[in-house]
C-alpha cells in the first residue's frame, strides 16, 4: 500500500520505451492535492509499461497513451491512484495524502511547498485530522506535548491565551512566533486587562481574552506546518526570529463536485482543578471563632476553633435576628459555586470546482459558556472564511478572506480595586471561610443576611456580588486575507505577486458597582470600604499590510543536479491606534456611561506605525534527489531603528543528505546554521516628553492641577545607538524510518545564541530615568527535541499508533550590560522575578529566612519569628526539566480510539491563590501541628557575637494565624513559590465512522460520531495542591512564566462531535 | 544608495507609498523635550517632590514618629510597624525624588543658560530640598552625578558631601541678581508661592537653617558657623506656610487630583483602616486636653461611643477593631514643604543655640501658633468615610496653651536642653499628618521626645513618650534609616553596600 518512491520512477523514465497502439491519444490535466494546491513533480506512469511524464512547476502534465488504458498517478506523502482513461483528452486528478506519509511534504517559507528530505531544518506538520479530532475553540489547544521543541500552554478556560513558545525564550520582549496563513502574516497580539501596548507585569483587576489565536477557526486548516529554528523562518524576515507556524487552509480541487460538509459537536464542562481546602477548622481569626465579644466571628478566613458539629449562630445580627448552622466543614462549598458549562460548536463547508476555478466556504459558529455561573464566561464566535482560485492558461488568481466576529464575556483576575472597577471573582471565593456555603449566598437581594452591608466580613465581598456586578465585556471584530497573482513567465520561471492585509477591531467595556455601606450596618460599623464604582471604555484598532513579490526558479539541470531558487521582495506596515476612556466615582449607580462621574475621564491614547521593507533570495540545489545545499539571505530595512541604521542582512545555510533509502529504511541527516536579525518596537529612538504625573504605590497625582497643566521628560530615556538584535542558531537533525516506515524517529539538536536582545533597560532611578531601550542582554538556549512514531500493530482491521516527543531546552543569560545585575522581569508582593547573568531566563527572589552557616534559622527571640536576611535570595526558577507527550491511537475496523498524555517537569511558578489560601488559613498548610504552638523547626537565637544558641520561644497559639501571613513573618513567601511540574491526560477520543453501506443508503458520503473528554485528568506533586499550572493571570509571553494572581480555575469537558458530508 | 534601493523595492511592491519612507519613528502623540517650557517643568517638578514625600514616606515617617500604629485588622504597614521593610519596600520615594529632579534639574539648566535667576532660585531651592530628605533618609545618595542621561551607574556622594554641595548651590542661587533676571516671571505653576520671589528668598534661607541645624550633633562647628553668618546678615526666614494647596483650591476629594496620603491610604488601597491612633501621640494630646485630638483622629464611633488609640506596633492586639480609632486623612489637605510652625520652631532653636536666646520664646509662641493653625479638622465624627464633606476649616487656637501656665508654656527659665526638648516636641506635633519624616530625622538628632523604657501597657507609661514597636523585629533598636532600594542596588554598578535598617545616618551621633 506504500507509494512507491518517486526518485525510482524518475530514474525508470530515463528508459522509456514507446509502445503504439491504434487509439493512442494525448491526455492533458492537472495535478493538485486536496487544498487545492498543484503537485509539482508528480509521476504519472502508464499502467504496465516504463512509459510516463511528470507534471510541471504548476501541476500540468501531458501524456500520450490509449483509452481504456489506466495511468498511475503518484507523488511523495499521497496515496497512489489509478484511473482509466475514458473518452475525455483531460485528466485533472486531487492527490490524497496519505496520512502516515503526510509529513513527506512541507509547505515552507511564502507557501513553497518543498519536499521534507530536501529540507536541512526541523519541521513538524499537524494534519487537520488532529486538530478536529476533540473540538477545539483554539486550534493550539490539543498541541501541547505534540510537537517536538515547542512548549505550548493553553488553559482549560473560554477563550484563553495560547502561549507558543519555540525552543526557549530568547526574548525579553515578545517570544510568539510569526504566524502566516496561506501566506500573508496575521496578528497574534494579546488583548489583557493592562495596555496591551505595554508589557505589564501588573497583579491588579486584570483579564485574558485571548491573542490573536483565537480568532482562528480549526475548522479550517488543512494543515499546520511548523518552522521551529532560524534557518526554517530565516527567509521571513525580522519577525519570524522565533519561529514560525505556517497555517494552511482548506481549498477544494478542481473538478471536485459541490460538497456540503457539516460538523457539529455539543460539549459540557464541569469546574477542573480547585484548591485542597482543610476541613479542620471554621471561620475565625487568631485561633477564636468570635469577633466581637462572644458573638460570632466576621473573620475572611478559617482560624477559628476546630470543628465539632455544634449548632452555632453565625454570620451578622440583622432585624434582632442571626443564623445558626452546624459548626462543620463545607468540604465541597468551592466547587459547588461553579455550574456546568456547554459548547457548542457548528460547522458547515460547501467546496467544489470546475476545471479552471474552484472555491471553499467554511461558516463556523462557536458559542460556549464556561463553568463560571451566569454568563460571565460566555464566548460566541462566528467565523467566515473563503478560499477560491481561477485558473487561465498562465496566469493564476487565488483569494483567501476571513471575517470573525467575536463576543466575549470575561472574569477578571488579580487584585481587586476598590478605587474602580471593584473586586475580582477569585480572590473573593479564596477569602470564604470552610464552614459557609457559598451557594447558600447566591440571594444578595432577598436575603438581608447576603447583602453588603450584612455579608459576614467586612474584609471581602460577597463572591456573587462580584459577579453579577462587576463584567467586561470585549468584542472583537476582525477581518484578514489575501490576493494571490501567479503568471508563468516560461515553463520554469514563475512570478507571483500577494498582498495581504490583517484588520482587527477590538473594543472593551467594562464597569464595577458602586457599594456604599449603610451607616450604623454591621459592616459600615466595622469600617468595610466602600466601592466608588467605575466605568472603562476601549478601543484598539490594528491594520497590518503585508506584500511580496517572488520569482521561482525551478530546474532539472541534468539527471544528476537539480536547481531551483527564489528572488524576492516584501513590504510590511503595522499602524495600531488605541483610545481607553475610564471614569471612576460613579454619580448615580448602575449607571454605566463615561458621563457619569464629578471627577475627571481619564483618557489615554496611543498611535504607533511602522514599515519594514526587505530583499531576500533563495537557491537550492539537489544532487542526485539524495544531496540538498540550500542557501537564503534576506536584507531588511526597518523604520524602528536608527534612520542611519536601519539596515540589517542576515544569511542561512542549510544541508541534507540522504543516508540509507531502500524503501522499508530510510535515513537522512541535516545540519544547518542561520543568522536572523530583529528590529524593535516604534518609537525608542528618541527621547520625549508626556502629561506630568506622580505614581504612588496605590493610586496617583495626575496633571492637570488647580487649572495648570504641565509636561515632564518621559522616564522612558530614547536611544538613537539601537541595533538589530541578532540571532545565530546552529542545529543537527536526523530523521530515520524503519520497517516500512512503521518506526519513524526525528531527532534535533540546537545551540541558538542571541546577541544584543533589546530590552527595555531599567536604569537606576538616580539617573533620572527609569528605563531605556537597547541591545543590552545575551541569551542562549540549547537542546534537543525527539519525537518518535510507533506502529507496533497494522492489520487491515486493527492498528495501534504511538506518538511521542520529548523536549528539553536549556536557557541562559550569557551576559548583561555592565552596571545591570538583573533585570526584573515580574514580581508580585516580595517575590521578585529577574533575568540574571549565568542563570536561566527567570529566576525567583525574595527575602528568606537568615540561617546560619550550618543551616539553622536564625529567629527573633521574643516571638520566635524567623528573621529575614536584608538582600533578596535566589529561591528558583521557571524552567523545565522537559516537556513531553504521549498519545496512543487505536482503531479497529471503523472504530478509533486516541489518548493523549501531557508531561512538563520541573521549573517553578508563583502562586498567589497559595499566598491568599495560607492568609487565611483554608490550605491544608496551615494546619501544620494542628495550629497548636510550635518551636520553628531547627532554629536558633544569634547571640550578637556570632554565637547562636538553641531558640526556645515558640510560636504563641494567637500568633499561628500570623506565622501564615507575611506582614508578621515576611519570609513566608518563599512558600508561594511552588513547583509547576503536571502530568495530564489532555484529551482522550472515541469515533466511529459509519460503515459506508449504510451511509450510501441515505445518501451520504460518509460520516463519524465521536465522543471525547478534554482535560480529564491533572496530577501534580505534593508542593502543589493549589492550582492548575497551565494558568496565568499575566498575559501569553515570558512574563506569564511568573506564575498566577488569583487565575480562574480550569475545566474539564465531554462531549461528543457528528460529522457528515453530502 | 539607499534610497535607490527602497525606492525599487516600492515600485516592485507597487501597492507601497514611497514618500514618507523609514522616517516615520517619532510618535505622533507626544511632544519632544525640545518642546519643554521651565515653567511646566518646574510645575512638574513641584507636583513630583509632593507625591514623593507625601505618598510613601509619609507612612514610614507618620509610622515611626508614632503618629499612627499599623491596624489591628489589616496589614498594608505591618512591615513598617515592625521594622522589617527592606530593599523593595518604599522604593517610590527614590524613584519619585530622582524624576522629579531630572526637570528641576533640566529647568534648573535652562534657566542658567537664559539667566532667568528667578527660576534659578526656584529650581535650586526645590533640588536641595528634595536632596536633604532623600539623604537625611539613605545617607550617601548621587549628587554630582546624578540625573546625568549619559552616566548609567553615577557614583554616591557622601551624606556630608551632598550637605556641603547643598549650601554651595544655595548661596550660589541666592548670590544671583534677581533684579536682573530675565523673563518669562515665575507665575502660577509656581504651587509654593504663585511667583512670589519674597519667599523663594525666604525659603532658600529657611532651608539652609534646616541643613545647619541638622548638623548640630556630627559637625556642631559647621552649624554654628553657618548660622551664626546667616543671622548676622539678617537672612528673612518664612513666616508662611511653603508647600502645596496650603490654602486650599488645589486638592480635590476626586480620583488621581486628591493629596497623595489620602489618594494612597485611602482611596486606592482595599481597606481603608490600616492607620489607627497611636498611643504615643494620641496620649500626649489627651494628657494635654490638646483641641488637635479631634482633628487628627476619630474620637468617637459614628454611634458616639468613645474610641481608644492602639499601642505603637500592636497589630496583633485582640481587641475589636470597632473600639480603636482610625487617623482622620483628608482628600484636601496640603502638602507641606516646609511650615510656618517649622520655620518658627527652627529660628527659635537657633537663637537658644546661636544666639543666647533672644526672641526665642516669641518664636515659639509663634511656632506653636502656626502649628494649631495649620492642623484644620477637615473631618466630621459623626459621618462615615463616605459621606465626608471635607471642610477646610482652620479654627484651632494655641494661644491659651503658649500663655503662662498653659500646657505648652515655654520653659523660659529652664536649661537650654529642656527649651530643646519643648520646640522638637512641638514641632513634632507640627508635623502631623503628614511630614513624620521631618519629626523622624529630629528625634534621632535631639532625642526628643524621648525614649521610653516602658511599654505603653504599663501603667507609668509616660505620655508622648516613643516606645519599641510591640511587635518590632530589631532587639529593641528604632529604625534609623531606609535601606537602598534593591532597584538602584542592582542596576547600579557604583551603588555601595546596604546598611541595615538599625544603623544611624551620620549626622545622628
Amino acid at each position: 500500500m506504500k507509494t512507491k518512491f518517486s526518485g525510482i520512477l524518475t530514474l525508470l523514465l530515463a528508459f522509456v520505451v514507446q509502445i503504439s497502439f491504434a487509439q493512442e491519444k494525448t491526455i492533458s490535466g492537472t495535478v493538485s492535492d486536496e487544498s487545492g494546491l498543484p503537485l509539482p513533480g508528480t509521476t504519472v506512469l502508464i499502467k504496465g509499461t516504463s512509459s510516463g511524464a511528470s507534471t510541471d512547476f504548476d501541476g500540468n502534465y501531458s501524456i500520450t497513451a490509449n483509452q481504456g488504458a489506466s495511468l498511475v498517478f503518484s507523488f511523495v506523502g499521497y496515496t497512489t491512484q489509478e484511473i482509466v482513461i475514458g473518452s475525455s483528452n483531460t485528466l485533472n486528478v486531487t492527490m490524497k495524502e496519505d496520512a502516515s506519509a503526510l509529513e513527506e511534504v512541507v509547505v515552507t517559507a511564502f507557501g513553497k511547498k518543498k519536499q521534507k528530505r530536501a529540507l536541512g531544518y526541523s519541521t513538524t506538520t499537524v494534519s487537520a485530522k488532529d486538530l478536529t479530532q476533540v473540538t477545539n475553540t483554539n486550534p493550539f489547544e490539543s498541541l501541547s506535548g505534540k510537537i517536538a521543541g515547542v512548549d505550548i500552554t493553553v488553559p482549560a478556560q473560554p477563550g484563553a491565551s495560547a502561549k507558543v513558545i519555540m525552543r526557549g525564550f530568547s526574548s525579553l520582549g515578545s517570544n510568539s512566533p510569526l504566524y502566516i496563513i496561506d501566506g500573508s502574516p496575521i496578528s497574534n497580539a494579546s488583548n489583557r486587562g493592562s495596555d496591551p501596548n505595554n508589557l505589564s507585569t501588573d497583579a491588579t483587576r486584570t483579564f485574558d481574552a485571548g491573542n490573536g489565536l483565537n480568532d482562528i477557526d480549526p475548522n479550517n486548516i488543512a494543515s499546520i506546518t511548523v518552522l521551529k529554528g532560524a534557518a526554517a523562518a530565516a527567509i521571513y524576515g525580522s519577525r519570524a526570529s522565533n519561529g514560525a507556524i505556517i497555517i494552511t487552509t482548506k481549498r477544494a480541487s478542481k473538478g471536485q463536485k459541490l460538497k456540503v460538509e457539516i460538523s457539529s459537536s455539543l460539549d459540557f464542562s464541569e469546574v477542573g482543578r480547585l484548591p485542597h481546602y482543610q476541613n479542620d477548622f471554621g471561620q475565625g481569626w487568631a485561633g477564636q471563632s468570635f469577633s466581637r465579644g462572644t458573638d460570632a466571628s466576621n473573620e475572611n478566613g478559617s482560624w477559628g476553633a476546630p470543628f465539632d458539629g455544634e449548632v452555632r449562630i453565625w454570620g451578622n445580627v440583622v432585624n434582632d435576628s442571626q443564623q445558626i448552622k452546624p459548626y462543620v466543614a463545607q468540604e465541597d462549598n468551592i466547587k459547588d459555586f461553579f455550574d456546568q458549562g456547554t459548547n457548542y460548536t457548528n460547522s458547515l463547508r460547501l467546496s467544489g470546482g470546475g476545471d479552471t476555478t474552484d472555491f471553499s466556504l467554511v461558516f463556523t459558529d462557536t458559542n460556549s459558556d464556561g463553568v463560571i455561573p451566569t454568563n460571565a464566561d460566555a464566548f460566541e464566535r462566528k467565523s467566515f472564511n473563503l478560499s477560491a482560485g481561477v485558473q487561465g492558461e498562465k496566469f493564476r488568481v487565488r483569494t483567501n478572506a476571513n471575517f470573525i466576529t467575536r463576543d466575549q464575556n470575561i472574569v477578571n483576575t488579580g487584585q481587586g480595586d476598590n478605587a474602580g472597577e471593584g473586586e475580582s471573582l477569585i480572590q473573593e471565593i479564596i477569602q470564604t471561610p470552610r464552614d459557609i456555603s457559598l451557594l447558600d449566598l447566591q440571594d444578595y437581594v432577598n436575603d438581608p443576611f447576603n447583602n453588603n452591608d450584612n455579608f459576614h466580613t467586612p474584609y471581602s465581598r460577597n463572591p456573587w456580588w462580584t459577579i453579577n456586578e462587576n463584567k467586561t465585556f470585549f468584542k472583537n471584530n476582525r477581518f484578514y486575507g489575501n490576493v494571490n497573482l501567479s503568471y508563468d513567465i516560461t515553463d520554469d520561471l514563475v512570478a507571483t505577486f500577494q498582498t495581504g492585509i490583517d484588520i482587527t477591531n477590538t473594543s472593551i467595556n467594562s464597569y464595577g458597582a458602586v457599594v456604599t455601606y449603610t451607616p450604623g450596618s454591621p459592616n459600615a460599623l466595622d469600617g468595610a470600604t466602600n466601592n466608588a464604582g467605575g466605568v472603562t471604555e476601549r478601543k484598539n484598532d490594528r491594520k497590518e499590510y503585508d506584500t511580496y513579490f517572488t520569482l521561482d526558479y525551478n530546474k532539472e539541470i541534468s539527471d544528476d543536479f537539480s536547481f531551483n531558487a527564489t528572488l524576492g521582495t516584501a513590504y510590511n506596515q503595522i499602524s495600531t491606534s488605541f483610545l481607553s476612556v475610564s471614569i471612576t466615582d460613579l454619580s448615580v449607580p448602575n449607571f454605566y456611561e463615561l458621563t457619569n462621574t464629578a471627577g475627571r475621564q481619564i483618557a489615554t491614547q496611543s498611535d504607533t506605525k511602522r514599515r519594514i521593507y526587505g530583499l531576500f533570495g533563495s537557491a537550492e540545489v539537489g544532487y542526485k534527489d539524495r544531496a540538498f545545499l540550500t542557501l537564503t539571505g534576506r536584507n531588511d530595512w526597518s523604520s524602528t531603528l536608527p534612520l542611519d541604521n536601519n539596515s540589517y542582512f542576515y544569511p542561512s545555510v542549510a544541508l541534507s543528505g540522504i543516508v540509507v533509502d531502500n524503501g522499508p529504511t530510510y535515513a537522512k541527516v541535516r545540519s544547518s546554521f542561520a543568522r536572523v536579525a530583529k528590529d524593535t518596537n516604534p518609537y525608542a529612538t528618541s527621547s520625549s516628553l508626556i502629561q506630568a504625573g506622580v505614581v504612588f504605590d496605590f493610586g496617583e497625582l495626575n496633571f492637570p492641577i488647580a487649572g495648570q497643566n504641565a509636561f515632564e521628560l518621559s522616564g522612558i530615556l530614547g536611544n538613537p545607538d539601537l541595533r538589530p538584535e541578532i540571532t545565530k542558531e546552529f542545529e543537527v537533525g536526523a530523521e530515520i524510518n524503519l520497517f516500512n516506515r512503521r518506526v519513524n524517529l526525528d531527532v534535533a539538536y540546537y545551540n541558538k545564541d542571541t546577541e544584543g536582545v533589546i530590552i527595555l533597560r531599567p536604569l537606576a532611578r538616580s539617573t533620572g530615568y527609569s528605563s531605556i531601550t537597547g541591545n543590552f542582554i545575551d541569551l542562549n538556549n540549547k537542546g534537543f527535541e525527539v519525537s518518535l512514531g510507533l506502529i507496533p500493530i497494522q492489520t487491515k482491521d486493527f492498528s495501534w499508533n504511538i506518538d511521542y516527543t520529548f523536549t528539553k531546552n536549556e536557557n541562559e543569560v550569557t551576559d548583561i550590560a555592565e552596571g545591570l545585575s538583573q533585570i526584573l522581569i515580574n514580581s508580585a508582593f516580595a517575590v521578585n522575578f529577574y533575568a540574571e547573568k549565568g542563570k536561566p531566563l527567570g529566576v525567583y527572589k525574595t527575602r528568606v529566612a537568615a540561617t546560619t552557616d550550618s543551616g539553622e534559622i536564625i529567629v527573633d527571640p521574643t516571638s520566635g519569628i524567623p528573621l529575614q536576611v536584608d538582600t533578596e535570595e535566589e529561591i528558583g526558577s521557571s524552567q523545565r526539566d522537559f516537556v513531553m507527550g504521549l498519545k496512543n491511537s487505536f482503531r479497529y475496523k471503523n472504530l478509533t480510539l486516541t489518548a493523549s498524555l501531557d508531561w512538563k517537569e520541573g521549573g517553578e511558578m508563583y502562586s498567589y491563590t497559595n499566598r491568599l489560601l495560607g492568609f487565611t488559613g483554608n490550605s491544608i498548610a496551615t494546619t501544620f501541628n494542628e495550629r497548636s504552638p510550635f518551636i520553628v523547626p531547627n532554629s536558633v537565637n544569634d547571640n550578637g557575637d556570632d554565637t547562636f544558641s538553641e531558640n526556645t520561644t515558640p510560636i504563641n497559639w494567637d500568633d499561628v494565624t500570623g506565622f501564615y501571613s507575611s506582614s508578621n513573618n515576611g519570609s513566608i513567601e518563599e512558600t508561594h513559590v511552588i513547583d509547576k511540574t503536571f502530568i495530564r491526560l489532555r484529551d482522550l477520543s472515541i469515533t466511529y465512522r459509519i460503515p459506508s453501506t449504510f451511509t450510501d443508503v441515505i445518501g451520504i458520503n460518509s460520516a463519524s460520531v465521536s465522543l471525547y473528554g478534554k482535560n480529564l485528568v491533572l496530577w501534580t506533586p505534593d508542593d502543589n495542591p493549589y492550582v492548575d499550572p497551565e494558568v496565568s493571570t499575566f498575559g501569553s509571553d515570558l512574563q506569564s512564566e511568573f506564575g498566577e494572581f488569583a487565575g480562574n480555575p480550569t475545566q474539564r469537558t465531554y462531549g461528543f462531535t457528528l460529522k457528515a458530508s453530502f | 544608495m539607499k534610497k535607490i534601493i527602497i525606492g525599487a523595492l516600492c515600485m516592485i511592491t507597487l501597492l507601497v507609498s514611497c514618500e514618507s519612507q523609514l522616517d516615520i519613528n517619532s510618535d505622533p502623540d507626544l511632544l519632544t523635550p525640545e518642546d519643554v517650557a521651565i515653567s511646566s517643568e518646574i510645575a512638574a517638578g513641584i507636583i513630583g517632590i509632593a507625591g514623593a514625600h507625601n505618598s510613601s514616606i509619609s507612612f514610614v515617617g507618620g509610622i515611626w514618629s508614632q503618629f499612627w500604629a499599623q491596624s489591628l485588622s489589616s496589614s498594608q504597614y505591618r512591615s513598617v510597624d515592625n521594622y522589617t521593610i527592606g530593599t523593595n519596600d518604599y522604593e517610590r520615594t527614590w524613584s519619585n525624588t530622582y524624576d522629579a529632579l531630572s526637570d528641576i534639574r533640566n529647568a534648573k539648566k535652562i534657566a542658567l543658560e537664559r539667566e532667568n535667576w528667578n527660576y534659578y532660585l526656584i529650581a535650586t531651592s526645590l533640588e536641595v530640598y528634595a536632596f536633604q530628605i532623600l539623604t537625611d533618609f539613605y545617607g550617601d545618595v548621587p549628587y554630582v552625578e546624578a540625573n546625568d542621561p549619559t552616566n548609567f551607574n553615577p557614583n554616591f556622594n557622601t551624606g556630608q558631601e551632598v550637605y556641603d554641595l547643598m549650601i554651595t548651590d544655595l548661596d550660589d542661587a541666592l548670590g544671583r541678581d534677581l533684579a536682573a533676571s530675565s523673563l518669562p516671571a515665575p507665575g502660577g505653576e509656581d504651587f509654593l508661592f504663585a511667583g512670589n520671589m519674597t519667599n523663594w528668598i525666604e525659603f532658600a534661607n529657611t532651608l539652609k537653617l534646616k541643613i545647619f541645624l541638622r548638623q548640630t550633633e556630627a559637625r556642631p562647628s559647621v552649624a554654628s558657623a553657618g548660622i551664626t553668618a546667616m543671622l548676622n546678615s539678617n537672612a528673612a526666614f518664612l513666616t508662611i506656610d511653603a508647600g502645596v494647596g496650603v490654602n486650599g483650591g488645589v486638592f480635590e476629594d476626586e480620583a488621581s487630583l486628591s493629596t497623595p496620603v489620602y489618594e494612597a491610604d485611602r482611596r486606592q488601597l482595599n481597606t481603608q483602616n490600616n492607620l489607627r491612633a497611636s498611643t504615643t501621640m494620641w496620649s500626649f494630646l489627651l494628657a494635654n486636653s490638646d483641641p488637635r485630638l479631634d482633628a487628627f483622629y476619630q474620637t468617637e464611633a459614628t454611634d458616639g461611643s468613645a474610641l481608644n488609640s492602639l499601642d505603637q506596633g500592636d497589630f496583633n492586639s485582640a481587641a475589636s477593631p470597632a473600639s480603636v480609632s482610625l487617623a482622620d486623612i483628608s482628600p484636601i489637605s496640603p502638602v507641606f514643604f516646609i511650615s510656618a510652625a517649622q520655620s518658627y520652631f527652627m529660628q527659635a532653636e537657633a537663637m537658644e543655640r546661636y544666639n543666647s536666646g533672644t526672641g526665642a520664646k516669641a518664636l515659639y509662641d509663634a511656632g506653636v501658633l502656626a502649628a494649631f493653625a495649620k492642623s484644620p479638622n477637615f473631618y466630621d465624627d459623626s459621618k462615615g468615610e463616605g459621606e465626608q464633606t471635607w471642610i477646610f476649616d482652620t479654627s484651632y487656637d494655641g494661644s491659651p496653651f503658649v500663655a503662662s501656665g498653659g500646657a505648652y508654656e515655654y520653659p523660659s527659665a529652664g536649661t537650654l536642653e529642656e527649651k530643646i526638648e519643648s520646640i522638637i516636641t512641638q514641632k513634632w506635633v507640627s508635623c502631623y499628618p503628614d511630614q513624620g519624616y521631618e519629626s523622624f530625622f529630629e528625634q534621632h538628632r535631639t532625642g526628643y521626645p524621648k525614649e521610653s523604657s516602658l511599654p505603653q501597657s504599663d501603667e507609668n507609661y509616660i505620655p508622648g513618650e516613643w516606645a519599641y514597636s510591640v511587635e518590632g523585629l530589631t532587639g529593641g533598636v528604632f529604625p534609623q534609616r531606609l535601606v537602598y532600594p534593591n532597584q538602584e542596588l542592582s542596576r547600579n554598578s557604583n551603588a555601595p553596600t546596604i546598611l541595615a535598617i538599625t544603623v544611624p545616618v551620620w549626622w545622628n551621633n
